[in-house]
């Protein structure tokens, strides 16, 4: 039996179902054509829109169905999704190196996040071969048309002088840049930086102002760090009661040294404190995430 | 591939870390009452198609960050380089392996629906821990597929530390995996790797 031409192989990998999954390690996806799906390919009235509705509700043929005659025409949305869909095995059986074909094409045309996608393939070598300096290339595109996550990613290259010599000023500019647009990673980040002097120079108050810009919207590890930095007053006035906030906080998402120093706090202080905080962090939502982290 | 050596993560895990807190046996029936409740949870959010699909990923991300001891498991697939590690390192790779384990399984878990799962038996594991063994049954076709499930009880609280699949450890395929990557580019070279694995872009509606 053949398969319809817009069918690709392992398309019927969204019945696999998790025994799929479980399985898929090593074990060849059960050979594609073996199952035929007996779906016609339908006319090619691709429609962007409607693959998207397709996907949502998890009919990745449909979807991909849709995309592919854009894909093909060069639609570079169709082109990065379908890449997505060959890169987590959605309705595809997984095949990386499909994806990097795709987000190539994508990239190449000028599409950000393909760009972006494509940098961190070449960062952790999957579905291509590990080269730092591509990896450089492709995110210092998407950074530079503005997506905060390739900045941020491409700082921490220039941090670790990977792909690129090691220059944290020139880590911190970009890292800088991705906190400015509300990127929580960035802010903790920019907190540490000042903190520590990381090719900025010290500045406590800078120091908790990054904490706090990261901590209110969720990030546990900035919690914790803007506590401590109530409980030493540096960089802000020293508050016991905040402190014991922050850390609860932190402690409430996972952090579990910040459950120990919460512990720790809570002896030194009166049970009126203790209640403040706590009600503090019960009445506690983070703002929403502003960047696209 | 590799994600499902992450999802059969955990089991492993349990041989290296130093829990301080008291080393109970843990109850194969409860274990086994847990991951059945867990199942049929994952099941019933898996199948729901009245939402889109990235909420359900959500879901089920929510699911596994609160069942999964996702520290213990990070431990032990760092093995060695866990003690040498700076404090820095340690809280960056375990965020980082916790968002990257959470967001490939749920991005992975997503594409499924219309599994049958059924917990076949459960006992004990070692001195502390219970394993449940199930069965997933796929509807479109092939053997099902056998999971065990590796949980342990710290002061009566449940979690997966490893999931065995066909016998295969997937904490202890992580680990060997991990090992490779930091031999050749170091803790440094491992983490910047999971930075790229959980921040890429999935698809999008324009």
């Amino acid at each position: 039996m053949t398969m319809p031409k817009s069918v690709p192989m392992g398309v019927q990998a969204s019945q696999r179902g998790l025994g799929g999954l479980l399985r898929s390690r090593g074990l060849t996806l059960l050979a594609a054509g073996v199952v035929c799906l007996g779906i016609s390919a339908t006319s090619a009235r691709a429609d962007f829109q409607a693959g998207w509705n397709a996907y949502e509700t998890g009919d990745f043929l449909t979807a991909y169905n849709e995309w592919l005659p854009l894909a093909e025409k060069g639609d570079t949305r169709a082109q990065f999704n379908i890449g997505v869909m060959y890169d987590e095995g959605k309705g595809l059986t997984q095949d990386r190196s499909k994806a990097i074909e795709w987000w190539t094409m994508a990239a190449e045309a000028g599409d950000a996040q393909a760009q972006h996608n494509l940098g961190l393939a070449y960062l952790a070598g999957t579905g291509v071969s590990q080269d730092y300096g591509e990896a450089v290339t492709w995110l210092k595109r998407a950074a530079t048309s503005g997506l905060v996550r390739s900045q941020y990613a491409l700082g921490r290259m220039y941090d670790y002088g990977f792909g690129v010599a090691k220059d944290v000023k020139e880590a911190a500019k970009w890292i800088l840049m991705a906190a400015e647009h509300g990127f929580d990673k960035a802010q903790y980040n920019m907190g540490k930086r000042y903190r520590d002097g990381v090719g900025v120079k010290k500045d406590p108050a800078a120091a908790a102002k990054w904490f706090k810009a990261a901590a209110e919207q969720g990030h546990a590890r900035a919690q914790h760090h803007l506590g401590i930095r109530y409980l030493k007053g540096e960089g802000v006035k020293k508050d016991p009661v905040a402190a014991l906030m922050w850390l609860t906080l932190s402690a409430r998402a996972g952090d579990k040294s910040a459950a120990r120093e919460r512990d720790k706090l809570m002896e030194h202080l009166s049970s009126a404190q203790r209640q403040k905080a706590k009600s503090m962090a019960d009445q506690w939502r983070p703002v929403p995430k502003k960047a696209d982290g | 591939m590799r994600l499902i050596r992450l999802l059969v993560l955990g089991l492993l895990v349990s041989v290296t870390t130093a829990h301080p807190a008291a080393a109970t046996a843990t109850s194969p029936e409860e274990a086994q009452r847990f991951i059945q409740k867990l199942g049929d949870e994952a099941v019933k959010t898996l199948s729901d198609k009245s939402i889109p699909l990235s909420q359900r990923e959500e879901k089920i991300r929510e699911l596994l960050r609160k069942n999964f001891d996702l520290e213990t498991i990070g431990r032990f697939v760092l093995s060695r380089y866990w003690r040498t590690a700076t404090a820095d390192q340690k809280s960056e790779y375990m965020s980082l392996f916790s968002e990257y384990v959470l967001k490939t399984y749920a991005r992975r878990l997503g594409a499924y629906s219309n599994e049958k799962f059924k917990v076949t038996s459960s006992k004990p594991l070692g001195s502390r821990d219970a394993i449940v063994l199930t069965q997933i049954t796929q509807q479109a076709a092939g053997q099902p597929i056998t999971a065990g499930w590796r949980v342990r009880d710290t002061d009566n609280i449940y979690k997966i530390i490893d999931v065995m699949v066909e016998g295969v450890s997937m904490a202890a395929a992580q680990r060997s995996e991990f090992d490779s990557i930091i031999q050749k580019q170091g803790l440094t070279g491992l983490i910047e790797i999971l930075r790229a694995k959980v921040s890429a872009f999935s698809a999008r509606s324009s």
